[in-house]
């Protein structure tokens, strides 16, 4: 009985989060009429625009899925409201996986300079040309998202298995789980992000930049998650979640994740700034010259100064519009920055945002975001059986 | 919202063990048996006698290797050219991280409102101070001529006639580790504030009285103390936190901003922060185990203490792991031939022995306590914890070391082998640590009062102790 009622009251919710979806879909096919314009207009510059699109939204279905993980680890309290949209973002990884075929298909020589004779240099070693030979970096692209799928929807499943069920042994599963599969991310997204995203520059190589990547997608994700959550936090069932408390603890996990964000950017730059060695620096020649840097002031003002000042304000955490903004912020900023580390390596001297550019933006995240939010009406909006709810109503009845 | 009551009785018995507190507790005998070992000192354990016996012997060396290098100069040691930094740094580096990633931890779980951390913040703490003091004796003894170290503090031209060398690593251990020194204190000892208050009025002796009431800063226990005292206990462990990752990150910065094959690498800094973490907890375990057992706190810190500590180890192992796997990664990766070297010299070079028992120190041994029921074995774990001390120490030693031996130019090569009076030295800082323990627990409430009772005061009467 108690069932019924709840799937009933959740009904209006879902209805809204529908049109949401619906409202992706419209803007997803928009993009790709635009890209295939583009495709004809530009092939290069659309393969460019459209590589990066899916760069990001992979990123961000991949903080995501190391996000879930963590949450299933440690368990908090206030990871109970984002569990459910954190899961609907995991599993969109076959989605984005879809995502990178035309460039994988088509336009590797667009993008990847280790595939054009001219530009392989004699400093490259022969292992590593071998290592990034189109075979090879396929089979390997394969095995992540194989990797990732399972992992995405392994954790998900047993999550929604359980609200059914209500199987205590099932969230033991996901602790079991969930650790190893932080580490495997870990190491896999660092090797994905070397093959993807380092590449494109071929002579340079950092021992950070996995682990910046892998913050950078945590951070966008939960910008992300947490905006969402902000917009639905008034509708049944997650009117009861915002208080006092929660939002502190969210507001703070994204004061956590900039100032992490901040702290290994700030490493690798200033490391290989002071050491000025020829065949690290040239990353950085290339994006802080010319206009690029101004994109780069923008990124430490935008994505760690304001953010971080607004954060430490326990008024900024407690009220849902501004919270809502600071993470809107960060989510834009995550597109900057990303954008700021792939595009310079394609050659494209001046800082100038090609409307290709949007327009696969808007395609592959149209579509995400639609895919998303379909995962997430279909579902229980906040996870039922778990023990966290009884703990918050036990401490709601004491207060 | 409706109540969900029968959902907390599905729960499996790991989830309910979840007690902070064990047997019967009250306000009353919380106090008791804290204040008790401070008061009744002539009830000490024997390990207590035999552990300041050890600190003196170990002192003795100190005090014979401190002496001999004031006498000859830096020359008793094995340092030379290339290997210009020896066990000093090493020595320093292991527990400059013991004392920042203690003091992080402390603070870090007070941030994060973690109720595991009321019974043994105070010795994290305590610990975290000890062992700076200890690395502080290391870069003031490798100066050469130590009886000016003051002249690396930015004493200014009135005093000194000019500057320090601020683009000197040496300079920025310095504001390092007084940053920590005040910044860690000032934690301490506010923590300390009402368990003095505590202390003075249930003691008898009037020097105590005095000596207490002196240190407890006039302390009511009023509701706006308490009020004030919250928010500033909670800024004090914001700026901690800020404070050991950056000067953490600053010790690593001596090493990977230089040119160095194996030392310049982008992702030392947060390999360091996280090795400090694997370490202190290692180190907290290694102290805590003992102490427990030896003044019957197993009420205090129960199991799911130590349950809880292992899980640190194991998350802050990860980071470490990946860490390696990183290093041998990008340097295959980046193809920089000079850096290949630098990986094979540790793997197969001169120091290779140590390379592989730091490698079952640092990623076999951590392994064991992924099993929940080896975990629980509290001997168990603290193996583990005696193995990652050396696995962390070797650590420093051969990212150090190897690097220094085999640097770009051939003719450039050589060995560094510590001499007795390095050793010396390291084993009397040693027993500096000790003895700083053995005063410690002597002199100072070993757990918070004030934390613990708060563990308590969430039900009626102080009586209930289920979380």
């Amino acid at each position: 009985m108690d069932d019924i009622n709840y799937r009933i009251d959740q009904f209006d919710t879902k209805t809204e989060i529908r049109s949401y979806a619906a409202m992706g879909l419209v803007a997803g096919i928009v993009g790709v009429l635009l890209c295939v314009v583009s495709l004809m207009a530009n092939a290069r510059l659309f393969f460019q625009s459209w590589f990066f699109a899916a760069v990001f939204w992979t990123g961000i279905t991949l903080g995501c899925l190391c996000f879930i993980s963590f949450i299933h680890v440690i368990r908090p309290k206030w990871g109970l409201p984002i569990v459910r949209i954190l899961e609907a973002g995991s599993r969109m990884i076959p989605y984005v996986a879809l995502a990178f075929l035309p460039v994988l298909l088509f336009g590797m020589h667009d993008i990847h300079p280790w595939l054009q004779s001219a530009v392989v240099s004699d400093d490259m070693s022969k292992a590593k040309l071998t290592y990034l030979q189109t075979p090879f970096f396929t089979l390997r692209w394969g095995i992540y998202f194989v990797i990732w799928t399972l992992l995405a929807y392994a954790l998900s499943g047993w999550s929604y298995q359980q609200d059914v069920s209500g199987d205590e042994k099932l969230r033991q599963l996901r602790v079991n789980l969930g650790a190893p599969a932080i580490f495997l991310l870990f190491i896999t997204i660092t090797l994905a992000m070397t093959d993807w995203v380092m590449s494109l520059t071929p002579n340079w190589s950092s021992s950070m930049f996995g682990f910046m990547m892998i913050v950078s997608q945590v951070l966008g994700a939960f910008s992300l998650v947490l905006l969402i959550f902000l917009i639905f936090e008034d509708k049944y069932p997650w009117n009861g979640y915002f208080d006092e408390r929660t939002a502190k603890d969210l507001g703070n996990i994204l004061l956590f994740l900039t100032l992490i964000w901040a702290y290994v950017s700030f490493s690798q730059y200033l490391l290989i700034w002071s050491a000025d060695l020829p065949r690290e620096i040239s990353f950085y020649v290339v994006r802080n010259g010319g206009e690029w840097r101004i994109l780069a002031e923008l990124i430490v003002v935008f994505q760690f100064a304001v953010p971080f000042l607004l954060l430490l304000s326990n008024r900024t955490k407690r009220s849902r519009f501004m919270l809502g903004s600071v993470a809107g912020l960060l989510l834009l900023t995550g597109v900057l920055n990303l954008y700021w580390i792939v595009m310079p390596a394609f050659g494209l001297h001046r800082f100038n945002i090609a409307w290709s550019d949007l327009a696969a933006f808007v395609a592959v995240g149209g579509f995400w975001i639609s895919g998303m939010m379909h995962q997430l009406a279909s579902r229980n909006l906040v996870p039922q059986n778990d023990y966290r709810i009884a703990e918050e109503d036990m401490e709601h009845a004491r207060r | 919202m409706k109540m969900r009551m029968d959902i907390l009785e599905n729960q499996p018995v790991e989830t309910k063990r979840d007690a902070l507190l064990e047997g019967e507790q009250t306000l009353e005998t919380v106090t008791h048996k804290v204040s008790s070992i401070v008061f009744e000192w002539n009830k000490h354990p024997r390990a207590w006698y035999v552990s300041l016996l050890v600190a003196f012997a170990f002192l003795g060396a100190l005090t014979v290797g401190v002496a001999w290098l004031f006498y000859k100069g830096v020359g008793v040691w094995g340092i030379n050219i290339p290997v210009g930094w020896g066990l000093a740094i090493v020595n320093f580096e292991w527990w400059m991280a013991i004392g920042q990633s203690l003091l992080l931890l402390s603070a870090g779980l007070l941030l994060m409102r973690q109720q595991w951390r009321k019974s043994i913040s105070r010795i994290l703490e305590s610990t975290a101070i000890f062992a700076v003091m200890c690395a502080g004796i290391f870069p003031i003894l490798h100066l050469g001529r130590p009886w000016v170290f003051y002249w690396l503090m930015p004493l200014g031209p009135n005093i000194l006639g000019l500057w320090p060398q601020f683009r000197s690593p040496l300079v920025w251990d310095v504001f390092a580790m007084s940053t920590f020194m005040v910044v860690a204190t000032l934690y301490w000892y506010m923590g300390l504030i009402p368990d003095i208050a505590c202390l003075r009025d249930r003691t008898k002796n009037p020097t105590v009285q005095i000596i207490t009431g002196v240190l407890a800063l006039g302390w009511r226990g009023s509701a706006r103390h308490w009020r004030r005292y919250q928010t500033a206990y909670y800024i004090v462990a914001g700026l901690c936190v800020a404070m050991t990752i950056s000067a953490y990150s600053f010790v690593s910065f001596d090493f990977a901003m230089s040119i160095i094959p194996g030392w310049h690498s982008t992702f030392l800094p947060v390999f360091y922060v996280a090795g400090a973490i694997f370490e202190g907890v290692a180190i907290a375990l290694t102290i805590i185990i003992p102490l427990r057992a030896w003044y019957g706190l197993q009420s205090y810190i129960t199991d799911v203490h130590i349950d809880w500590l292992s899980k640190y180890l194991l998350g802050s192992n990860m980071v470490i792991v990946y860490g390696y796997f990183a290093e041998a990664f990008y340097t295959w990766y980046g193809g920089d031939k000079y850096e290949k070297l630098v990986l094979r010299n540790q793997m197969f070079g001169h120091y290779a022995p140590l390379f592989w028992i730091m490698m079952a120190c640092n990623l076999i041994a951590p392994l064991i306590l992924w099993s929940p029921r080896l975990r629980r074995n509290i001997t168990i774990v603290f193996i583990v914890s005696i193995f990652v001390n050396l696995g962390m120490w070797l650590e420093r030693f051969i990212s150090l070391i190897t690097s220094l031996s085999r640097s770009y130019i051939p003719s450039t090569w050589g060995f560094y082998t510590p001499s007795i009076w390095e050793i010396a030295v390291f084993i009397g800082s040693i027993g500096l640590f000790l003895f700083l323990m053995c005063l410690f627990v002597r002199f100072i409430p070993l757990m918070s009062l004030t934390e613990l009772k708060t563990l308590l005061a969430n039900d009626e009467g102080g009586k209930n102790h289920s979380r």
